[in-house]
């Protein structure tokens, strides 16, 4: 009686994620191996050592990896400010933050382009202003640096939503209790506080990484999917517009995927470890 | 104080972009300042037409979402702890495929029938499953609020069946995390661009790409109007919610 | 020369006073505790005491010198909080390791302090635990030694036990004495609960809305209240209105009762703190408040009983077990004082 209720009240759901989520991740790995007339090949793995793919790689780890540093440090340092005694300011950055990650994606990109594109609000007042030529000095919105301006616009709220959690539980008698024992702030702020917010703040890094890596909108809408990262070069294969086989989009998502797989693997594991404690 | 004027540079960076596209869709060539292209962009047939669809999308997969969820979070939560933690693994599950990657599984496994892979109501699939982590959790967090077992026990004990159940009882228990998750969703995929761009389907966020291409200022005033929804349904989400648990959402 | 000097601390938020002219010293080796009602500012003394607080006015003195521009950090003062105050992510030694290592004891003076720490508090075979793996009790005991590892000059505590179950409280709370007096250390304890405050110290400071209502030993606080406040602050009473009679009397609606000499004027309306563990039970007819038995309560040890005056007043009356066995609800008595004691004080309106 009761596995008829649970198939009858979980079925529905569960159907649905194996036929739309976890049988579409395992053909991706079976388009991926595909030859295209039913056999196996591994040449599309293969070819992802090819340069072009392996640029996109590097682009992509070096993207992902510098917007997880600045945006962990910078989302760290935000949940530090903002979770003061004053709840209004907590409010309001978590409300914003919300707004800032699903901003993300094709507006994100427009209004930075409006901010500090060629003819950009920001660019032209700095350099009728102060006399600074961006453009000039080689900066662009749609180069490598450009690109992590743009990313840290969702990399810093999501760090910070991650590590309010753990910043607002760190209580003040802690502090006290250092400091009646003879600690100075520097001391209490090494000893006590790097300790405690250096798990989550990995944690939290880690996933910015895979935020970071598996972003296709923003990347695409700002550069016309001109640039070589990884999930645009999918799309391209996805969309038909080059050369290469379906195969190859696919052998280029499983590569991704993978890489997802051991990173929120890594989030979750520490998250794990991490929540033993702090939880009183 | 240092506090402050850090606070003030990252609300300078986080507000700039906002007001630099809200300047930008006022220009209107050389010094004048108008709506015009807000008027242009409004009174284009292809705005109200790809906003029209992302809206119908939007519904149809938070009707998809509720009708899958709402029975399975309710076992679990009522008779099943063992299908919570399933449910926990599965809503994890979107962010390890991301849209990019599970488009192409999406594409290659399903070929047809043609009446549902040529129209946009192939997408639904797509947009449930991304919305899925969020409508799990804000459907979660409501059942757990409401003495689900109690009401469910007094319920059947009077003689109600478990549809009557789940109608009179358990919906209007949790009507604040419905709605929750409903806008939740509504905010993703009026702002979703992979798996529309991909599959080549003209929702709204693909036509304010367009638009990108040819008018910025009408770009820019698109993106402001998006703006704008998505902080609407925040602001809805956060009256509504009695925790003010939040969570992200969106396309990258 | 007093180890501890509080001259004329007080605390202003806004336009009110949180505490206001403050003055006490503090013996070495002293066990002095802050007895009042949450808001009488006892926390904020505390604070202040240990420098996480500014006064707006006063000084703190310590042997001598004026520490009250001192930093926390160097006033060489362990504190001892209610709740949560252990490092999380360190075990139980490492916790009382910090103060040490911050004091530069050299490694073997740190394993042999630890050692005579350990076993003070007695959780030898803890030593290796996190804070969640112990109990509160013992996350209170590891607190407590961990202020007290680098020798600080007087120990502060903020209700420690407030936050244990009742049975756990009462066995730290002898631990607590035991160690306190071992170690010789001059102690401030604040504490809300009057049986912690009377049991705990050499001397009692009553606090009220800010002020010090009353210093004294916990006798004197108990049998010689200061003020109205103090008198019905600490221990139980009941109070009993009526008019100042002659002979030190209470005249009442339900009779007259000898109390504890006083100087009101004749017909005055006073109230009085009468203790149940005073007042008797006769048969009706004797000397006495005319009064009928509403409730009784089997307390354990005792039996307390509430007696209805026939003016409308009701008083508690504390009896043996056996001698109550006599009563029955409803009953008529009389109630007697033959003690004499219970403080009065003019009744304001």
């Amino acid at each position: 009686m009761d596995g008829l209720n649970r198939l009858l009240f979980s079925g529905p759901l569960l159907l649905f994620v194996g036929a739309f989520l976890l049988l579409p991740s395992l053909q991706i790995g079976a388009s991926a191996l595909s030859d295209g007339h039913g056999g196996l090949t591994l040449r599309y793995i293969e070819a992802l050592g090819q340069p072009q793919y392996r640029t996109a790689f590097q682009n992509s780890v070096l993207l992902s990896g510098t917007t997880a540093l600045l945006g962990g440090l910078l989302g760290t340092l935000l949940a530090f400010l903002a979770s003061g005694r004053r709840g209004w300011l907590a409010e309001a950055v978590t409300a914003f933050s919300g707004v800032a990650a699903n901003f993300a994606g094709v507006p994100l990109a427009f209004a930075f382009i409006a901010t500090l594109g060629t003819t950009g609000l920001l660019t032209q007042f700095l350099k009728q202003a102060l006399g600074l030529d961006l453009y000039g000095s080689g900066f662009s919105l749609f180069s490598y640096w450009g690109l992590v301006v743009v990313y840290l616009y969702f990399q810093i709220p999501l760090m910070f939503l991650v590590m309010t959690p753990a910043v607002a539980g760190l209580r003040r008698e802690w502090r006290e209790a250092a400091e009646g024992l003879g600690a100075t702030p520097f001391q209490y702020w090494t000893r006590v506080v790097l300790p405690l917010i250096l798990p989550p703040a990995l944690a939290g890094t880690i996933l910015l990484f895979g935020n970071a890596f598996s972003a296709y909108a923003t990347p695409y809408a700002l550069t016309s999917g001109a640039l070589p990262l990884i999930p645009l070069q999918i799309g391209s294969a996805l969309q038909g517009n080059v050369a290469a086989d379906p195969q190859q989009g696919a052998a280029l998502a499983l590569g991704m995927v993978a890489l997802m797989l051991v990173s929120l693997g890594l989030y979750f594991a520490l998250e794990r470890r991490n929540s033993r404690w702090r939880q009183r | 104080m240092i506090r402050r004027l850090l606070l003030a540079l990252f609300g300078l960076y986080f507000l700039l972009p906002l007001l630099a596209t809200a300047v930008y869709s006022l220009w209107a060539g050389g010094n004048r300042y108008d709506l015009s292209a807000y008027a242009r962009i409004l009174a284009e047939p292809q705005f109200r037409s790809t906003f029209t669809l992302s809206l119908i999308l939007a519904v149809e997969t938070v009707a998809l979402s509720l009708l899958l969820l709402i029975p399975a979070v309710f076992w679990a939560n009522l008779r099943w702890p063992g299908l919570r933690t399933a449910l926990e693994v599965v809503s994890v599950l979107p962010f390890v495929v991301p849209p990019i990657a599970l488009v192409g599984g999406l594409t290659a496994l399903y070929k047809g029938p043609a009446w549902w892979i040529g129209t946009p109501q192939f997408l639904i699939v797509g947009y449930t499953v991304l919305a899925l982590p969020y409508t799990y959790r804000a459907l979660d967090v409501g059942m757990r609020s409401i003495d689900l077992k109690t009401l469910s026990e007094a319920a059947l004990s009077l003689g109600s069946g478990w549809l009557g159940l789940l109608l009179r009882v358990v919906v209007p228990g949790i009507l604040p995390s419905m709605l929750s998750a409903a806008l939740l969703t509504l905010a993703i995929v009026m702002g979703e661009f992979t798996f529309a761009n991909v599959l080549l389907f003209n929702t709204f966020a693909v036509f304010i790409n367009y638009v990108g291409q040819t008018q910025g200022t009408g770009a820019a005033a698109l993106s402001l109007l998006s703006f704008g929804l998505t902080w609407l349904a925040m602001i809805a989400i956060l009256r509504g919610s009695r925790q003010g648990q939040l969570s992200l959402g969106g396309g990258r | 020369m007093a180890t501890l000097r509080l001259e004329g601390l007080g605390r202003r938020f806004g336009s009110v006073w949180a505490l206001a002219a403050f003055d006490l010293e503090i013996g070495s080796g002293e066990l002095v505790t802050l007895l009042g009602p949450s808001g009488c500012g006892k926390t904020t003394l505390l604070r202040i005491v240990a420098g996480f607080e500014q006064p707006s006015a006063g000084r703190v003195w310590l042997e001598g010198e004026d520490i009250t521009a001192t930093p926390p950090n160097r006033r060489r003062m362990g504190m001892v909080f209610q709740a949560y105050s252990l490092f999380p992510n360190m075990t139980a030694e490492d916790n009382v390791r910090f103060g040490l290592r911050l004091r530069g004891l050299s490694r073997a003076e740190q394993e042999q302090r630890l050692a005579e720490l350990f076993k003070l508090i007695g959780l030898e075979e803890a030593r290796r635990r996190y804070p969640h793996q112990l109990s509160g009790g013992q996350q209170q005991r590891v607190a407590l030694a961990r202020a007290l590892g680098p020798q600080p000059k007087v120990l502060l505590m903020d209700e420690p036990l407030s936050a244990l179950d009742a049975q756990v409280r009462q066995s730290l709370r002898d631990e607590i004495r035991r160690i306190q007096q071992a170690e010789k250390i001059t102690t401030l304890f604040v504490t809300h609960d009057q049986e912690e405050a009377l049991t705990l110290a050499d001397r009692v400071v009553v606090m009220n809305r800010g002020r010090i209502e009353q210093v004294g030993s916990p006798q004197e606080v108990y049998l010689n209240p200061a003020t109205a406040f103090v008198a019905g602050f600490v221990g139980v009473s009941s109070i009993l209105e009526g008019a100042w009679a002659t002979g030190h009397r209470v005249q009442t609606g339900a009779g007259s009762l000898p109390v504890a000499p006083a100087e009101h004027s004749i017909g005055a309306k006073v109230r009085v703190f009468l203790r149940p563990e005073n007042l008797r039970l006769a048969r009706p007819g004797e000397e006495g408040l005319e009064a009928r038995l509403e409730v009784i309560t089997f307390m354990g040890s005792f039996v307390r009983l509430q007696a209805r005056l026939c003016d409308g007043q009701s008083l508690w009356v504390d009896e043996g077990l056996e001698k109550a066995l006599q009563w029955r609800v409803g009953d008529p008595v009389s109630v007697t004082n033959p003690s004499r004691k219970g403080s009065s004080w003019i009744s304001r309106p």
